[in-house]
Order: structure tokens, then sequence, then C-alpha cells
């Protein structure tokens, strides 16, 4: 009878509202240099991680650690408050960062990129613990970095181990195994339907931007990723053959994208309304937490880039642009 | 005399049944009081009982989200034992209930 996502849930809505306010990000990036912009943020909840970053030599480097630190402390609060069937849900929307550090360790060893440059791209949550990430860092080749992850980076390195085992050696075959593997580990774990339907929307916004860049290759349902809801394998073949129409509007909406840039500007905003309306819509359940996550990492992701603008100088209009952006 | 000797197994039988009767409607009434008390406490009862049912359903979730408010801000302590009572009007217009019942 009892609901433990009440507990839960009215934890995470006092979290949420912990978030900065529109008006505190708009006075950071209208700061006239990155001293102001740094006393903005200390006037913050955020000023408790900013530490060394208002320290009087301090730079990017310092300014992303204390971002991290507070996005980091955030998502270990969130784990604390969750436990049994919520905390196993909790796990499976933190994959979510699993996956992208995945993806940014594999572009980076990919192109040959320095451990220290890797580091810097990954995202500090998720379940794959730092040190193991560290390590993962260091890895000269996609084997020895899907072993690294598979060995202690739980579900989503044993995922990456699998394809390259299947002999996946392109960026696009092991990303678009990575986001196979996720949904399928997601949908397995989630039980609450809105939260189930939100992901099914990501599927079908993901296949329909993998459809259209393998636009111009010979589309092949390998890279389909299954679970969607209004996207099916036969409309992912013929969006990837270079069909323009899909029987949903907004996912039509992603379709008629001038770029592939936009594409996924386009999807992100939908993305962003579907994860808000699953959060009315699903006060009892994970909805809420869903919402808290994608909220608290556009914080840290306009900070981050406001923070980057205002120590480079950049004029306040491409700011403004960048920001629309994020 | 013989007249009322004639009438008298008449008369007896009118007397037995008349206090027969007498009876019968006390007896009823006495039934019909009882069965009315009966009422009366089941409906008292079930004010009581399903106000309490009603608040127990409320405050369960209330509850919750308030103790996951409070755990996160405890100044809003107030504000939200303010949420929590609000329900126990319901087992109050039971008690209201219960007393006008009985």
């Amino acid at each position: 009878m009892t609901n433990p996502y009440g507990y839960i849930n009215g934890r995470v809505r006092m979290l949420r509202a912990d978030l900065l306010p529109a008006r505190v990000i708009d006075d950071a990036a209208g700061a006239g240099n990155y001293a102001e912009y740094l006393r903005v943020v200390s006037e913050t909840p955020l000023r408790e991680d900013m530490g060394d970053a208002t320290a009087q030599d301090a730079g990017l480097a310092e300014l992303d650690t204390a971002l991290s630190r507070n996005y980091l402390r955030s998502i270990q609060h969130l784990r604390s408050i969750a436990v049994g069937q919520p905390a196993r849900e909790v796990e499976a929307l933190l994959l979510r960062y699993d996956v992208l550090n995945a993806k940014t360790l594999v572009r980076g060893v990919l192109a040959g990129r320095g451990s220290e440059d890797i580091l810097t791209a990954l995202v500090p949550a998720g379940t794959i613990p730092w040190p193991v990430l560290q390590a993962a860092a260091t890895a000269t080749d996609v084997a020895s970095l899907a072993q690294t992850l598979a060995v202690a980076g739980g579900k989503i390195g044993g995922v990456l181990r699998s394809a390259v085992g299947a002999g996946a050696n392109s960026l696009l075959d092991l990303e678009v195994a990575l986001d196979q593997g996720y949904y399928r580990t997601v949908l397995a774990g989630v039980r609450g339907v809105n939260v189930r339907r939100y992901f099914t929307r990501e599927i079908d916004v993901r296949n329909v931007l993998i459809a259209l860049q393998l636009r111009g290759s010979a589309p092949s349902s390998r890279y389909f990723i299954p679970g969607g809801r209004d996207v099916t394998e036969a409309d992912f073949l013929r969006v990837a053959g270079g069909d323009n129409t899909l029987g949903d509007p907004s996912l039509q909406a992603i379709l008629e994208a001038p770029d592939l840039a936009s594409a996924e500007l386009v999807a992100r905003r939908q993305l962003d309304e579907a994860s808000r309306n699953v959060a009315m819509s699903d006060a009892l359940g994970a909805g809420i937490v869903l919402d808290y996550l994608r909220r608290k990492e556009q914080e840290i992701a306009k900070l981050r880039l406001i923070g980057r603008g205002k120590f480079y100088n950049l004029p306040a209009e491409d700011l403004r642009r960048e920001l629309s952006d994020a | 005399m013989k007249k009322i000797v004639k009438y008298l197994p008449a008369l007896t039988a009118a007397t037995v049944a008349s206090s027969a009767l007498a009876q019968e409607a006390a007896a009823g009434a006495a039934t019909g009081d009882a069965n009315a008390a009966g009422l009366r406490a089941i409906g008292a009862g079930l004010a009581l009982g399903l106000g309490a049912v009603g608040t127990g359903l409320a405050q369960g979730p209330i509850g919750a989200a308030a103790a996951g408010v409070v755990a996160e801000r405890p100044e809003k302590f107030g504000q939200m034992a303010i949420w929590f009572f609000i329900p126990e009007t319901l087992v109050i217009f039971g008690f209201v209930g219960f007393f006008l019942l009985r």
C-alpha cells in the first residue's frame, strides 16, 4: 500500500528547489568578467564546492573541478536517499552517465587523445567508480579499455566488452552497441509506466538520429535500437535510406532539421520537455528523479559554458546563443 | 348468572387473547427499540471507523512526503505538520457523528 517514492520524491523535490533559478543563470551570463561570474556563483548553494576555483591564480581547471564536485555530491546524495526497488531504478537512471563516459572514453581512445584530455571530458557521475574511469582513460586500445571497464565498471563495461568481442571496431558500431545495452538494461530495471514511456520515446529519438547519421551509407538494421514505440525497424531503414516522413509530428520535426547538429538540438529539447512531463505525471514514481537528474546536468553544463565564455571574454550575444543551444 | 357462564369462555378467551396481544405488542416494541439501538451503534461505529480509515489512508502518503521534505529542510517542519494534520478533520467529523448517534 505504501509507496517508497513518497518519501524519496519529497526529498528530491527539495533538491530540485535548490537548483539555480533562471535569474541566477542570467546574472552569471551577464557578469562583466570572469571574477564577477565567480562572485555570482559563490553566492549560490554551489559556494561550498567553489573553494579553489575562487583562488587568485585559479583557472578553468579549478572551476571544472568545483562544478564536477558539486555534481558528484548531488548524485551521491541522491543515491544515498533511495533503497530497495527505487534504488535499482535510480541506478538504472544513473547508467546514463556510465554510457556517456564509456562513449567519451571510446572516442578518446580511438582518436588517440591523452588520458588527461579524456578525463576532463568525463562526467563525474554514474555507477562506475572514478578510479576505474581514470584507469580506463589510460587505455591504449578499445579492447583494453573494454577489459578495464568490464572488470570493475559494472553493466556498461560488460556491454562494451561483448561489443568488442563481437567484432565492433568503428565508433558508430561501439556507440550503438552501448546504447542498445543501456536501453535493454534500463527497460528491464524500470517499473514505472510513465518513466518507461519516457525511455521508449528516448529510444525513438535515438533511432531517428542514428538513421540520419547513417544516410549516405548502406542502411543496416544492426544499428537499430529495439524497445521504441513509434519508430519500427522498417521506419528506421526507410529514414536511413533517405525517406523524410514519419507519422509522429515531433519526430518529423527532428527529420526536418537542416543538419545533424540542429536535429540533435531539436531532439534534446523534446526530451527535456518529455522529462518535465513525466515528472508531473509520475508524482509517485521515478519521474521526479529523472527530471531532477536532467535539470542538474543542464545547470552544471550551463555554468561550465558560461565560465568558459567569461574566461575567454566571449561576446555576450555569442554566449546567449550557446546557452540557448545547451 | 347463566348468561355470564355462557359468555365466560368467550370472555376468558378474549381476556387471554387481549393479554397475549398486549404482550406481543410490548415485545414487538422492545424488539424494535433494540434494532434501532443496534443500527445506531453500527452507524456510530461506521462513522468513527471509516473516518479513522480515511484519515489513515490520507496521512500515509502525506506523512511519507512530509518526512522526506523535513529530512532535507528541517525548517519546513511546521508547514509539513499542518499538511499532515489536515486529514485529521475526517476522524473529527467521524467523532461528531459517533456522539450524535450514541
